[in-house]
Formats: structure tokens, C-alpha cells, sequence
């Protein structure tokens, strides 16, 4: 299918501030990405009990009033949504989570006096990470007791939303940032878990990703040199490669995540790309596009670009802006030069 | 003068908005305030524009800025080559070396401001991005509307008298400017492309329409499609200066013109029977043309060409500062640029960073060749032994600095390379070491006057560089004077950016 698109739309000034702070009003806004190095014989797995039950991001409540953010409304309005997504604590709810996974017993990590979900499983969770190829993570998580329930995980700055399926289960196939690569799993009644997998092919692939919320409904689209829409060299969503073309050295291939179907579920597009396995040289080029919608248009968007290079560091960049007014439903809106296009050179 | 008279006039009849008094009260000053940087006011006043350290008074009046909660905001402009890929990329390195986390809000298409956020959730500095062109970047300097001009090339003499008028200083000033990296101009062609190399000359008179058709290049019957940037933006600029004008042409009508050199590179890819300049640091999936001289030396851009400006057609990327203070988050930004971080972004985004790298001299045959060529009635068989003599064993470092025709006056960036050379002799890089600073010339004249003249640059260099390296212990290396002449041409003399070239003092390290 060979796609026509118009010309980028030029974004419009200005963001709502108040309407955005209001939009991702709950936010718990801690993180755990700073300790997590420090806990490595947590591996594979390590659980805590939601012995706090009023954390939950929609009981914590840590609203950005008008008040909150009276000091520096544009920064109010940036703050991420989700349940701890933000890289510096913003508000820190009396830390009392990091707490507790320091005091989890990792040599225990199921606990064996606590009820049975209706499946006769014990209850609790657990997180597991097993290395795949191209440097990609398959992440199971298991809480027998919080069936259908909204699971974040966490990776290197990157958020995504996920459901357990009716026996409390979710497995993830996730491309890794970083190696070792740090997860953290947070379920609705405020247990968490981490898990690290080590990728020794991680140096071998560039990555790029995008990470938005709602239904903002963001692409990532890579034309691999010098390919246009539609032609075979163009990944995104509906031609999205594979992991053997990445590894036959022929191009990259798209990962979609994160589930759409949770409450204010957080999305993400990665493209990986074989950084010297490949024949042609040239380079790759990235773009954010979106269609402009009749839910989406002239909302304020958060997102956040990700993009690893060849020392081993994840750019994290938290992105607002707006999209198009909704006269212009129907139309692209085309983000150019928020992602370094990857140079390639030839074996 | 009159343009400054009237200046100062508008600015008394603005709006006197602060007032500066001193903490005994013996001194008030009444004006518009220009700017705070967290340390000094820097207010408009009827005596003209005056910095004053804040500890010192007390501000009263509406325009008086929060002492407590100041955020360093500093406002960039320029060239869309430099902000839009390679200055988010440094900002983004700047910010994760100091463990603040980055926000870019996106307040236009072409404009974005990125917030540097602290570990406690404070704002730490905004830095202001837009994206136009040099022109717009360097007239935003001078009305002050940006504090930092980013530009594909050196100011022309409109715009330094601008900037004189404008209260704004001398933009030719080391001290105004700082080279963030090094690009080139470069011919680009599609990858299927017959054609090997070209010529200044005949590149010249393709963007003017005197050469139309590939034949005529030893390529196929086929009209030449040409593309250019924009008119508006530097780099055509330089194009045009720095390519057509020196063959008294200008540039034809109906050349494709584009808005980012990523999308000329792209066009070209696209069309066998298309030609372009295009920028080194963005090639894309087109293939780059190396200049070949009538006389036969060819010119490829390499970051080694690019380093050493042995590539005619290198581009520096400037900063223009302004002449009052900067803020602190601002200064340490700037010292950044400095850095190794900064060095490995610069080359990751494809442009050439200024690292000072060494190469062997041996491994340069085709010099060598080149200087065997050269030799005949003025440069005898006992020069050429001279010269090799004092090569064997040495490496080149990359800093090579270029002089106008002519002269012993060191141009922009050579004088960026001696501050660069300087401070890796500070740090004793070279210590118990030998530094030969060997200086050559282009073949116009006699090859006597031209050794002298190769000899006082060289003189010049090795001075310039013992008078940047004031904190370092120059007894622990050598720094020597040696004189080549016209010996080892790397370009043709029957361009004046070939003499350009060949007119060097270069650093050989034993």
C-alpha cells in the first residue's frame, strides 16, 4: 500500500499548561532507577508485599494543583504521567516504597503463608527475565491474584502498561536499552518487583524509541536508506521488519508495546537496527508522525524519545507539544529531527 | 555615531522599570533592565548599558527579576544545520553529565526550549532553540533577541559593522566566538553515478549553468539537475562565496533549492543525473565527489582533511557570544563543547570534532608524490632530502594553521587550534617531546621570498602558541621553527583556494 501524506503541520504555540498538569494529574512520581544498581543480587526476581495498600497511584493523589505548580507551571505540565514514570521526584510519597524493596529478602521470594488465588495458586508477585536474541528481554509476570489487572513496567526510562490475563499472567517480549537491563513491575495494589537480564549482544543494535500516553497514537517510522513510504525499506507499524532481518544484516524491525485496553495505559514503538551486520551503507532516517484525530487534536502530548549510542548511554528526552488544531482532522502531523537518524557503514 | 546617539535616546525613553540602589544609599541608578544572570544586573541606563554585581544593591521597581528562584534561560539562534540535530544532542549530553534530566518542549516547528531539571525537581536553565539561518541567528545577536548566535560561517563586513553599530563589539574577536565542530561543503551525486571526481572550476560553473549536461563532465548525455540549499540560509551563503565567486559567477536560476541539507542529500540519492553541494556531516545515501586540481591532486573530505583544513572546502560551525556576561549554567555549557562527551557527539552525528589526532608521516605517500611532482627547477633534489629527513620518524598532529594570501595573519579557526594545541601542552601531553612547526607555502613567487615568508608563519604559530600556553612548563617540550617553502604542494596553485590550501604552517610531533 503506498501511502500519500501531506505536508507537516506546523505546530501551534503555546500549551495548556492547567489542562495538562490536570490530564496526568496522578502521578506518584518516584522512581526506583536510581537504587536498582545498587541491588544486583536481586536477580531474578525480588517481590514485595503490598503491605501499603493507599499507595496506589489513584488513592496516593499526588495532584499538580494549580498551587503545586504555581512556582514553574511549564514544568508541572511536563511531569509524565503514570505510576512513577518521572525521572527525579517530583514528590516522593514519604519513600516509602523504595523502603521496602530494599528490605525484601530477595533469597525469598514467594511467600509461603499467603492466601491461594481461585486458581490454588499462592498469592504474590514474581518477575522473571530470560535474554532473546537481538538483544530483546521476554519479561513474565505472574500475580495469581490480580487477574486483569494494569501492570507497569519499567526500563531505562522507558514506561509501558500492560494486562494480566485471567490467571494473573503477562509475558512481555521487551528490546532492552541497556545491559544489565533493570526492570521494575508495579501492580495496581502497589506491589513491585525487579528483575535484570544481561544482554551480551546489546553493543550489536542501535535503538530508538517513542513512548506516549493515551490515545496521542504516535508512529515511529525509520526509512532505511533512502527508502519512501510504502517501499519495503520503510518500517513502522504496518510493515514493521523482524528480528531474522535484523540479524541476516538486512535491516532493522519495529517492536509495538504496551497494552491500549488498561486505564491511561502508556505506549511505546522501538525500532532496532543492526549497527554493523549489514551490506549496504547509508543512512537510516527517524521520524514521530501522528494522525490527527478527533480524540487527539489540539491536545497537549507528553511523550519521550529514548536512543541508545555507541557508548552504552540511553538519551532520555521528555517531549511536549501540541497537536495540531482540529481543523486538521484527518491530516499527518510530522515530528522531523527529534530522533538522530543512524549512520550506517558496511562490513 | 549617529546610529548610536539614536540607540542610546531610545533607550532613555523607555520605560525606566528597575532602580539600583546601593545598600548605603549614596548611589541610585534608574533604567530598563537588559538582563540578570544570577550574579549581575545588567540595566539600560542613560549612560548607556551598565553590569552591576546585585550584592551590592537593592532593586526596587517592576521589572526587578526573583533573586531566589532564578533559572539561567538562554536564548539560541541560527543555522538549522547546527540546532537541529547536533545542539539537542549536545544539550542532552550537557544535562546527563550533570545528572539533570531534559525536557524539550516543542514550541513550534522550528523553535523548542529545553528545561534542564535538577535531582530535587528544580529548573536549572532553559535553554531557547530556534532554527532559521545564519542571517536570522546573527541579526537576532545584534538586536538581542537571542544570546548566542549559531552560524555555518563567519560574519561578512555588513554584519561585523552591524554589530559595531549595535554596541555589540567586534564579532571577529577570538573571545566573541567559539567553533563547535567542523563540517564541509561537498559535492554530492547519486550512488550510481559515473562521474569520480570534479574539479572547483568545473563544480563553479555547473551551480552557474555553463556546464549542463553530465557529457561534459565525462559522464553520460544527460541534462545536470543541480540542487542547492535555500538562498536565505548560510550554507548557500558559503556556496556562493566560497565556490562561484572565486570564478567571478553566480548562481544559475532554477537550481532545486531545499530547507535542510538531510533533505538535498535525500533528493540527490534519488536521481542519477543530479548534482549538489551538500554538507559532509549529512551525505545520506548519496555519494560524495572529491575535488581533483587541474594539476591532478585529489581532495576528499575525511575528518583528517577536515581537521587539518587540508579540505579546501571546510565549514566551520561558530558561536557568537555577546559581549556581557553569560549566566553560570551558560559559561559551563560553553566550557563543555570542550569536552570529550562533546568531541564523541559531535563525531557520532557526523560532523568532525576538533580532537587533536596524529598521523603518522610516513604513511602519507601521496604527499610525498605530491612533492616529487612538484620538484624541478626551484625546488631542488637537496630540499626534497631536507624535508624527508626531517619527516622520517614524526607524526603530523591535525591543528594546521592557514594564513591569508600573503600574510602572517592566522585565520578563525587556526586560531582556535592554537588555544586547542596550547592547553594539550599545558596538560603535558607532549612533554619530552619535540614540536616542529613547519611551515610551507603556495608556489606564486620566487621559492626564496616564499621559504621566508613560510619561515615567519611558522615563527608566528610557534609565538602564538607559547603565549596560549602561559600555564604550562614549556621547558618540558621542545617547540622548533623548520621552513619548507613551496616544497610539499596538496593542492593545485591555479586556485586561490588551492594556494589557500598549500599556504600552512604544519605541527609535527617527534
Amino acid at each position: 500500500m503506498l501511502m500519500t501524506r501531506k505536508a507537516a503541520i506546523a505546530l501551534s504555540l503555546g500549551l495548556g499548561i492547567v489542562g495538562a498538569a490536570a490530564l496526568y494529574g496522578q502521578s506518584n512520581g518516584f522512581s526506583l532507577r536510581g537504587g536498582s544498581a545498587a541491588e544486583p543480587a536481586a536477580a531474578p526476581a525480588i517481590a514485595a508485599a503490598p503491605e501499603t495498600p493507599d499507595l496506589t497511584p489513584a488513592s496516593t493523589a499526588m495532584r499538580f494543583t494549580a498551587a503545586d505548580a504555581a512556582a514553574s507551571p511549564a514544568e508541572a505540565a511536563l511531569v509524565l504521567p503514570s505510576d512513577a514514570p518521572a525521572m527525579q521526584p517530583l514528590a516522593i510519597p514519604g519513600a516509602a516504597l523504595p523502603q521496602r524493596l530494599a528490605q525484601a529478602d530477595p533469597a525469598q521470594p514467594v511467600m509461603t503463608d499467603q492466601p491461594l488465588s481461585p486458581f490454588g495458586l499462592p498469592c504474590g508477585l514474581t518477575v522473571t527475565t530470560e535474554a532473546q536474541p537481538a538483544a530483546m528481554v521476554a519479561l513474565d509476570i505472574m500475580d495469581p491474584c490480580q487477574p486483569n489487572a494494569r501492570v507497569v513496567v519499567e526500563h531505562s526510562g522507558l514506561n509501558l502498561t500492560g494486562q494480566t490475563d485471567a490467571m494473573g499472567i503477562l509475558t512481555m517480549d521487551i528490546p532492552a536499552f541497556e545491559s544489565p537491563a533493570f526492570f521494575t513491575v508495579r501492580m495496581p495494589d502497589g506491589a513491585t518487583a525487579s528483575a535484570l537480564a544481561g544482554l551480551p549482544d546489546i553493543a550489536n543494535y542501535a535503538r530508538v524509541g517513542v513512548q506516549w500516553q493515551e490515545d496521542r497514537a504516535l508512529e515511529l517510522h525509520a526509512m532505511e536508506f533512502g527508502a519512501t513510504y510504502g517501499e519495503p525499506g520503510h518500517i513502522w507499524r504496518d510493515n514493521r521488519g523482524s528480528i531474522a532481518r535484523a540479524e541476516d544484516g538486512e535491516g532493522g524491525f519495529m517492536t509495538y508495546l504496551g497494552s491500549a485496553t488498561v486505564e491511561n495505559p502508556m505506549l511505546a514503538e522501538i525500532y532496532t537496527f543492526p549497527r554493523d551486520t549489514l551490506d549496504s551503507d547509508g543512512t537510516v532516517r527517524l521520524s514521530i508522525e501522528a494522525p490527527v484525530t478527533a480524540a487527539n487534536c489540539g491536545q497537549d502530548t507528553l511523550a519521550r524519545t529514548l536512543e541508545t549510542d555507541t557508548d552504552g548511554n540511553v538519551a532520555v528526552i521528555e517531549l511536549t507539544f501540541t497537536v495540531p488544531d482540529c481543523d486538521a482532522i484527518g491530516e499527518y502531523l510530522l515530528l522531523q529531527n527529534l530522533l538522530q537518524d543512524l549512520r550506517v557503514a558496511a562490513n | 555615531m549617529a546610529a548610536l546617539l539614536f540607540l542610546i535616546s531610545g533607550f532613555a525613553a523607555a520605560a525606566q522599570d528597575v532602580s539600583l540602589r546601593s545598600h548605603d544609599g549614596s548611589v541610585e541608578l534608574d533604567g530598563s533592565l537588559i538582563g540578570f544572570d544570577g550574579e549581575f544586573y545588567r540595566i539600560e541606563t542613560i549612560y548607556g548599558p551598565l553590569t552591576i554585581n546585585a550584592e551590592g544593591v537593592t532593586c526596587r521597581g517592576p521589572g526587578c527579576p526573583d533573586l531566589e528562584n532564578f533559572v539561567a534561560e538562554i536564548r539560541f539562534a541560527g543555522a538549522v544545520a547546527i540546532t537541529e540535530q547536533l545542539f539537542p544532542a549536545l544539550i542532552e549530553r550537557f544535562a546527563g553529565s550533570r545528572n539533570y534530566t531534559l525536557r524539550r518542549e516543542i514550541l513550534d516547528a522550528n523553535r523548542s526550549v529545553f528545561s534542564l531539571i535538577r535531582a530535587d525537581g528544580g529548573v536549572a536553565g532553559r535553554f531557547y532553540v530556534t532554527g532559521t539561518s545564519t542571517d536570522a541567528g546573527l541579526a537576532a545577536l545584534l538586536g538581542r533577541e537571542a544570546d548566542i548566535a549559531l552560524a555555518t560561517r563567519q560574519p561578512d563586513p555588513v554584519e561585523a559593522a552591524a554589530a559595531r553599530a549595535a554596541d555589540q563589539g567586534e564579532l571577529s574577536m577570538v573571545a566573541r566566538s567559539r567553533i563547535l565542530g567542523l563540517d564541509a561543503l561537498v559535492p554530492l551525486v547519486a550512488p550510481g553515478n559515473p562521474v569520480g571526481a570534479l574539479s572547483l572550476e568545473d563544480l563553479a560553473r555547473v551551480f552557474a549553468g555553463e556546464i549542463t549536461n553530465w557529457q561534459d563532465l565525462g559522464g553520460p548525455d544527460a541534462p545536470i539537475a543541480v540542487h542547492l540549499m535555500d538562498v536565505a540560509t548560510g550554507h548557500a551563503q558559503d556556496v556562493a562565496a566560497r565556490v562561484l565567486a572565486p570564478f567571478d559567477l553566480v548562481p544559475m536560476a532554477g537550481i532545486t533549492r531545499h530547507s535542510s541539507t538531510a533533505g538535498l542529500a535525500d533528493a540527490v540519492a534519488q536521481d542519477p543525473f543530479a548534482i549538489g553541494i551538500g554538507s559532509y556531516s549529512e551525505t545520506g545515501n548519496a555519494r560524495m565527489l572529491p575535488l581533483q586540481g587541474s594539476c591532478g591532486y585529489l581532495q576528499a573530505a575525511t575528518p583528517d582533511s577536515l581537521k587539518a583544513e587540508d579540505y579546501p572546502l571546510t565549514a566551520p560551525m561558530f558561536l557568537y557570544l555577546p559581549v556581557r556576561r553569560m549566566p553560570q549554567l551558560g559559561r559551563e555549557f560553553l566550557a563543555f563543547f570542550g569536552s570529550q562527551e562533546a568531541d564523541r557527539v559531535i563525531r557520532r552525528l557526523g560532523f568532525v570534532n576538533q580532537a587533536i589526532t596524529a598521523l603518522p608521516l610516513g604513511a602519507q605517500g601521496d604527499r610525498l608524490a605530491n612533492a616529487v611532482v612538484a620538484a624541478g627547477d626551484e625546488i631542488a633534489l637537496e630540499d626534497l632530502q631536507h624535508m624527508i629527513g626531517a619527516m622520517s620518524g614524526a607524526e603530523r598532529l591535525s591543528p594546521t594553521f592557514r594564513f591569508g594570501d600573503g600574510t602572517t595573519e592566522l585565520d578563525a579557526y587556526s586560531l582556535a587550534a592554537v588555544a586547542r594545541l596550547a592547553r594539550a601542552i599545558e596538560r603535558g601531553a607532549y612533554d619530552g617531546r619535540e614540536l616542529v612547526f613547519a611551515g610551507f607555502s603556495d608556489g606564486q613567487g620566487r621559492a626564496d621570498a616564499n621559504l621566508r615568508l613560510a619561515r615567519g608563519r611558522a615563527e608566528a604559530v610557534r609565538l602564538a602558541v607559547i603565549a596560549a600556553a602561559s600555564g604550562g612548563d614549556l621547558n618540558r617540550v621542545r617547540l622548533r621553527v623548520s621552513a619548507f617553502g613551496e616544497a610539499l604542494p596538496m593542492a593545485c596553485d591555479d586556485t586561490a583556494a588551492g594556494r589557500a590550501v598549500n599556504r600552512r604552517v604544519e605541527v609535527w610531533l617527534r
